[in-house]
């Protein structure tokens, strides 16, 4: 509990939705996605974040609090979510990616969108991405 | 119409008897009933759909399915809150001594909006998926049985806000289908960065 109501939540969604990256990495074998080579333990850490998240947010203080109060309008969790799931997604790409630094590091044709990342990490994949379009690449 | 309207109280002061008498129940209510637990799960539920397809047809489908319901859960709060500058109806547990999980709002009760952006999402996937749509249907549903439990609403401004939620989901399903290749195009863009 930060003592504020909207860091509480934007910190909710960041950790869940690590979690639930992880979760989606280990069910579809997206190993760029995952902090583990294993998928039953990206699995099992994915839903562990989520679940403790979750229950960190609604037991840490009492939660139903009016939005006129110190909760959220809808508009503002749609707002909230979406940086916190951003957040979260870039959390995992960029962990993953280091933490599996030579997975999909040596050139070849990456697959497409998503399933890139069942060859390769997010980095290898953008950096193949920029060289395509000619752009900056840390080798060059 | 006063029959009607008499039933409608009879059955949230009947089923509101519940709260109190069994403590697990009450603490499931307590995190149902709130206004970010359900909406998170189903958010979450949401970007599962998005990465989840067995094959790539099936996974763009998926992710069609999740930019409409996005869209219809923001169109609905909106045909909810336009509903409201009209019409206002005051809360069961301001109207009767109701026991209560959550705090007590003051806004109108007519139209459930709880109802209507969950079932708009749920709706919106079940239109490209229906197995992926169980979940939030389940959600939406114990969502907006728990408010009616709790006194927030009464059945008629749920039964009303879900029949709103799923007409501005097959509404802006179709729009969405109607306006291709756009989906397709913002889904490519998403795929030209590995995000989809």
């Amino acid at each position: 509990m930060t003592g504020s109501f909207i860091v509480d939540y934007y910190l909710l969604v960041a950790f869940a939705s690590v979690g639930v990256f992880q979760v989606i990495g280990a069910l579809h074998g997206f190993r760029g996605m995952m902090f583990f080579n294993h998928r039953h333990a990206s699995f099992l850490l994915g839903l562990a974040l989520l679940a403790g998240a979750v229950a960190w947010f609604f037991l840490s203080t009492p939660r139903n609090v009016s939005d006129s109060d110190l909760g959220l309008n809808g508009n503002e969790q749609f707002a909230y979510f979406f940086a916190g799931s951003g957040t979260g997604l870039a959390f995992t790409l960029a962990l993953a990616s280091l933490r599996q630094w030579k997975f999909g590091a040596e050139p070849s044709n990456l697959a497409t969108g998503l399933d890139a990342l069942r060859e390769s990490t997010y980095f290898w994949a953008i950096r193949r991405l920029m060289r395509r379009f000619g752009g900056f690449s840390i080798r060059d | 119409m006063d029959a009607f309207l008499q039933l409608d109280a009879d059955i949230v002061t009947w089923i509101n008897q519940g709260i109190g008498r069994v403590y697990i129940l009450d603490r499931i209510t307590y995190l149902v009933v709130s206004d970010y637990f359900v909406p998170l799960m189903m958010c979450f539920w949401g970007l599962g759909v998005w990465f989840h397809g067995k094959n790539l047809a099936e996974r763009i489908s998926n992710q069609k399915a999740v930019l409409a319901a996005a869209i219809s859960l923001g169109f609905a709060n909106l045909a909810v809150l336009l509903i409201n500058q009209a019409v206002f109806r005051e809360r069961p547990i301001t109207q009767y001594d109701l026991a209560n999980l959550l705090y007590a709002p003051t806004d109108s009760s007519f139209p459930a909006n709880p109802a209507a952006v969950a079932f708009a999402f749920a709706t919106a996937i079940w239109w490209r998926n229906r197995r992926a749509s169980m979940v939030p249907s389940v959600l939406a549903a114990l969502w907006s049985v728990t408010r009616v439990y709790n006194g927030l609403f009464f059945p008629s401004d749920v039964i009303v806000g879900a029949l709103i939620g799923m007409a501005v989901a097959c509404l802006f399903t179709w729009g969405l289908r109607m306006i291709e290749p756009i989906p397709t195009r913002v889904i490519s863009g998403a795929r030209l960065l590995h995000l989809a």
